[in-house]
């Protein structure tokens, strides 16, 4: 066959099309490896195959030794093999299917207008699509009722078509074991022991996994129509590991995060924790909605070029020394916002002044690899820093020395060092300190210029994860009309002191700082892609690792 | 997995004790627990009569057997009688199809039950 | 005049015959574990194979065949299970064997260990069969106490442990998947196949899992000559005695050893001894409730399995359930879809979800509510569950329903012609 000598894997048929497989692997995890579409409901690409809910039911006209199966396969539990044929479409299939997908209806309670997975569930399309669109089943439906099963996740038991990932959540990939699936035969039921809540850290990837309606998110429920909501691609920034993340939202109000699949960093999860992180996207009181300028003894709203202006004229005037000058940034800022404030010190003060927080931070180390998704640095760049070589704690000597010097000119670029008392004691005196960041805090208060930026769901950025990969973040909601991101800002501060590069896009200063920086060398802003990628030189700062405690029931 | 019976019903602080036993997670137990037939989660009768009405027993006369028995300690079958002496289940089949009638008396099979049979066998018990 | 055949019953048939081990070995017990102790566990296999004997339990599947799908060179230990999870509704048979003569089950649960290399053998017995667990116990313990059980029993240098291990009340637990999982201590679900227990079964070991009465031949077919005249005892490809369980409205229902080549008229007419009180036959579940029935003008067949199968009917656990003119045939499909939707595991759709209703619509035409689309949907709902389902309970259920419904039409019409 001239297949075979075009394919280094092995390959069996679908519809008529190759499809490469890994020895071992089942037709239902090959084909949508591939993008083929067999519907399926218990399947999950995380988990152990149960192989109970009948819905990728498929053909298998040759087993590869030319004698067609019985009777239809779910493709599931179907191990692929050399030369077989399967087909997923014909009648045989699609009767098939509609039949077992009316089994699923008839105690469904159809309440599709007042459920939150309209939309997205898969029930209601593979009924849309497979369906028969009527039932004979003339009976009261089954009852169990609503169940507040967590903090995070309810569940409404009626919806519920006992695929049983959710028991397979709790015990193979969280290991928690929380959730159980009770009584047999049509009262089968998915619960918690005695209807305890769970307290596991990862409840919202239940109802991300859950086909149909039955467990939700608390934090979602009746707010919006899913398919109301537009969908960017992002990364969390709840913490150092990165995950990626969809940013789902409507009319301009973030309304859920949901997790992206990446398999080189959080497989199909996301932790509750950073699932809430879409409150703060939405938070307007605390933001600064337009540049600020210290005239008299307040800080009053003035315009952009304003600003620029009277940093530019301060800054003649103090006429600061490499040393006179210092800048503080956060992790939570981007690689380029870090590069580029890195290069106004250096090329506006010829100053390598610049330190950012970093405490020590635990790595857990787990069986359940879902468990080291969780780290104690809640910052998403520190790696990033790292990379460029921004360094310095409160115990850094370098950045005692600075601070105790005579300084004229700070730059606070986000919230470093927010309990460092005895910093913003001494910086207070200082001359001419510019905030940039996008919340009021106390950096704020006492700056004489602050400029708002923007958060990470309003620009584009990239961030390096724990494990040293690059990614990026797009655009997902519009920021408020009078903020600039902040690279841009510091961008145009650089031109306001004088200085000719200037920089338009963010793969522009990615890909300047590839050239610059050592760390990024041989990468660039097109390879990044949607899943990231690894820097080659290593600069790790591995954390400490910790063993966290089983969470209990 | 052998399961300790509590007078032939379990608690919640008994299926805790399982788990601490075998070391495995309460939902677990749990789900155990409720697929079983035997095990109950609530107390039987002192005498609990199991009463097969499956279909080989249900065609001599198994279904006319419970109904008698229902009738005779006035509870309906899943119930135990006020005095907490007796107390009736529905069976399905106890593997005793061509003893037929078949019912087991806490742990003793008694085999092609007539209501007769059984009237003398609730009075020799209640003794 | 049709007589049982006594090759399992030989014992059990001799009212002086004391089932204790001394009583067993009297009777020439365990004459055959010392043969095949002599031989390689690869010609046990193949005698096995050579006579023919098919697995007792329901599906026929060659024992000897089965055997040598073991894994082997895994580096992990086998079992074999005996599977007395006997809850087939008509079934009986490996209750008598267990009660009555347990050392002859357990001889062949010892030559089936040696067959297969295992060195721990469980033995399933549902949870209800108080007596027989008591006896099997008992029974164990004896060996142990001889020098058969443990360390090298006969100087075979071949050790065995056997556990008794109990059910809990649950039919799915005969389906020998769900059984491993019980035996593990799991709720007692269907597992996906493949892998077949053969190759990843107990604790992820190769497993085979047989059924009391198939264990049960092995002691006479290592007997001298046993293959010939195992192999005698019927047609080919269903060779050997079975035990028929007897049930429902004949006059002397019972468990009885027959050959295979015996038509079920006379297994009913003369073992039986005819329908009770002089009526006349109506049917019959040939083979456990899971079976097709057959109508009174299609039992001149004869009883075993591939003859069943060719009339689209099966043999089964050989239970065959007999009622009369008089017996109200939806009322028993009733209790039939009831005992399926009790006893159905739950975990995969078809089963959980259609078990339920069709019960409820046979319950309908019960409370007349009947209709002919009922009837149409009743058979729809049971098609759709034959063939969709995870294990075999989905089509258990299934065939009982649509042959009903297609051999008894002018019964459920009864229901609703006259409301």
């Amino acid at each position: 066959m001239p297949l075979l000598n075009e394919f280094p894997m092995p390959v069996f048929q679908i519809d008529g099309e190759p499809v490469e497989y890994e020895p071992g692997e089942k037709v239902l995890s090959a084909a949508l490896r591939c993008g083929k579409i067999i519907p399926h409901y218990c399947y999950h690409p995380g988990m152990s195959v149960v192989a109970t809910c009948r819905m990728c039911l498929v053909d298998v006209v040759d087993l590869g030794n030319g004698r067609p199966a019985p009777k239809l396969q779910t493709a599931c539990s179907v191990d692929a093999s050399e030369g077989m044929k399967i087909e997923t479409f014909n009648q045989k299939v699609e009767e098939g299917r509609k039949l077992v997908n009316e089994f699923f209806l008839i105690n469904h309670p159809l309440d599709c207008p007042i459920c939150d997975q309209s939309g997205e569930c898969t029930l209601q399309d593979y009924s849309f699509k497979y369906g028969s669109g009527k039932s004979e089943m003339d009976y009261s439906k089954r009852v169990n009722g609503w169940r507040d099963i967590g903090t995070f996740v309810a569940l409404e038991r009626n919806r519920c078509i006992q695929c049983s990932r959710c028991d397979r959540f709790t015990r193979e990939i969280t290991g928690t074991n929380e959730f159980g699936m009770f009584n047999r035969g049509h009262e089968l039921a998915v619960d918690t022991y005695t209807d305890r809540p769970m307290t596991n850290k990862f409840q919202g990837n239940m109802a991300d996994i859950c086909p149909v309606g039955a467990i939700t998110e608390k934090e979602f429920r009746f707010k919006r129509r899913v398919w109301k909501l537009k969908k960017n691609h992002s990364i969390c920034t709840g913490c150092s590991t990165g995950c990626n993340v969809t940013i789902e939202h409507d009319r301009n109000e973030v309304f859920r995060l949901k997790p992206h699949e990446n398999q080189s960093v959080n497989k199909w999860w996301l932790c509750d924790e950073g699932r809430l992180t879409y409150r703060k996207m939405n938070e307007k009181k605390s933001r600064i909605n337009q540049p600020l300028g210290l005239i008299g003894e307040n800080l009053e709203g003035i315009s952009w070029e304003k600003a620029y202006g009277a940093i530019a004229e301060r800054i003649r005037e103090l006429k600061p020394l490499p040393h006179e000058v210092l800048a503080l940034t956060d992790t939570h800022a981007s690689n380029e916002e870090l590069f580029l404030i890195q290069k106004l010190l250096k090329e506006g003060f010829s100053s390598e002044n610049i330190f950012c927080p970093f405490p020590t931070w635990e790595q857990s180390e787990s069986d359940f690899f879902i468990n080291t998704l969780i780290t104690t640095d809640k910052t998403p760049n520190r790696a990033g820093a790292l990379a460029l070589q921004i360094k310095g704690d409160q115990k850094n000597k370098k950045l005692k020395k600075a601070i105790e010097g005579e300084l004229k000119v700070v730059f606070i670029l986000g919230n470093p060092f927010e309990n460092e008392l005895e910093f913003k004691e001494i910086i207070k005196r200082t001359q001419l300190v510019i905030h940039i960041g996008v919340f009021h805090n106390s950096w704020s208060e006492m700056a004489d210029v602050v400029l708002p930026g923007q958060f990470y769901s309003e620009k584009e950025g990239t961030y390096t994860n724990k494990n040293q990969r690059v990614q990026s973040t797009e655009i997902a909601v519009k920021a408020l009309r009078r903020t600039r991101p902040e690279w841009q800002i510091i961008s145009e501060l650089l031109q306001a002191l004088g200085h000719k590069s200037s920089f338009e896009s963010i793969p522009q200063v990615f890909n300047t700082m590839v050239q610059e920086a050592k760390a990024f060398t041989g990468i660039s802003f097109d390879k990044i892609g949607g899943f990231g990628i690894e820097l080659t030189k290593n600069t790790k700062d591995p954390g400490k690792k910790v063993v966290p405690e089983m969470t209990a029931i | 997995m052998a399961q300790q019976e509590n007078e032939g019903w379990l608690t919640e602080k008994w299926m805790q004790h399982v788990a601490d036993i075998c070391e495995v997670p309460l939902t677990h137990v749990e789900g155990v627990v409720t697929f079983y037939t035997m095990f109950r989660l609530k107390r039987p009768g002192k005498f609990h009569l199991q009463v097969c009405t499956c279909v080989p027993c249900c065609l001599v006369g198994g279904t006319e057997l419970l109904e008698h028995t229902e009738n005779k300690l006035n509870i309906h079958a899943g119930h135990t009688t006020t005095d907490g002496e007796f107390s009736i289940e529905e069976m399905e089949c106890l593997g005793a199809c061509s003893f037929a009638p078949a019912i087991i008396v806490n742990e003793d099979y008694h085999e092609q039950v007539t209501p007769d049979k059984m009237d003398k066998l609730i009075d020799q018990l209640k003794q | 005049m049709l007589e049982e055949t006594l090759v399992l019953f030989k014992n059990i048939r001799n009212p002086k015959y004391d089932k204790s081990l001394a009583g067993y070995k009297n009777t020439g017990g365990f004459k055959s574990l010392k043969k095949v102790f002599g031989m390689k566990p690869e010609e046990v296999v193949q005698e096995v194979k050579e006579s023919g004997v098919r697995g007792r339990g329901g599906a026929g599947f060659p024992t000897g065949l089965k055997w040598s799908f073991m894994a082997k060179g895994t580096g992990k230990p086998s079992y074999l299970v005996a599977n007395a999870d006997e809850s087939e509704p008509g079934t009986c048979k490996d209750r008598e064997l267990m009660l009555k003569d347990p050392h002859l089950f357990l001889e062949g649960l010892m030559i089936g260990s040696y067959a297969v290399g295992c060195h721990h053998a469980y033995v399933y017995v549902r949870g209800e069969f108080f007596p027989a667990i008591k006896i099997l116990n008992a029974a164990v313990d004896e060996l142990y106490a001889d020098g058969l059980l443990g360390h090298d029993p006969l100087g075979s240098g071949f050790n065995l442990d056997i556990t008794i291990h109990t059910g809990a009340g649950a039919y799915i637990c005969g389906e020998e998947t769900a059984l491993l999982d019980s035996l593990e201590g799991k709720r007692g679900q269907p597992r996906v196949k493949p892998p077949f227990p053969a190759v990843s079964g107990f604790n992820g070991c190769p497993t085979s899992v047989n059924n009391v009465e198939t264990l049960a031949c092995l002691p006479f077919i290592f007997s001298d000559g046993g293959v010939e005249s195992f192999k005698s005892f019927g047609p080919q490809n269903n060779s050997g005695t079975h035990l028929v369980s007897l049930s429902g409205h004949v006059n002397s229902p019972g468990v009885y050893e027959l050959r295979m080549d015996v038509s079920m008229k006379d297994i009913i007419y003369e073992i039986g001894g005819g329908i009770r009180n002089g009526k006349k036959l109506k049917g019959v579940i040939p083979g456990g409730s899971s079976s097709p029935v057959m109508k009174a003008d299609e039992i001149d067949v004869l009883y075993n399995f591939d003859d069943l199968a060719k009339i689209g009917t099966m043999m089964g656990s050989s239970a065959m359930m007999v009622f009369d003119e008089d017996t109200d045939v939806v009322k028993l499909l009733h209790r039939i879809t009831r005992f399926y939707a009790h006893e159905s595991c739950g975990q995969c759709t078809p089963c959980r979800e259609g078990t339920h209703w069709s019960r409820q619509i046979v319950r309908d035409f019960l409370n007349g509510n009947g209709s002919e689309e009922k009837l149409k949907r009743l058979d729809r709902v049971g098609g759709n569950m034959l063939g969709t389902t995870l294990c075999a309970l989905g089509d258990a259920a299934a065939m009982p329903i649509q042959s009903f419904v297609n051999k008894f039409p002018e019964e459920f019409r009864k229901y609703y012609a006259t409301t």
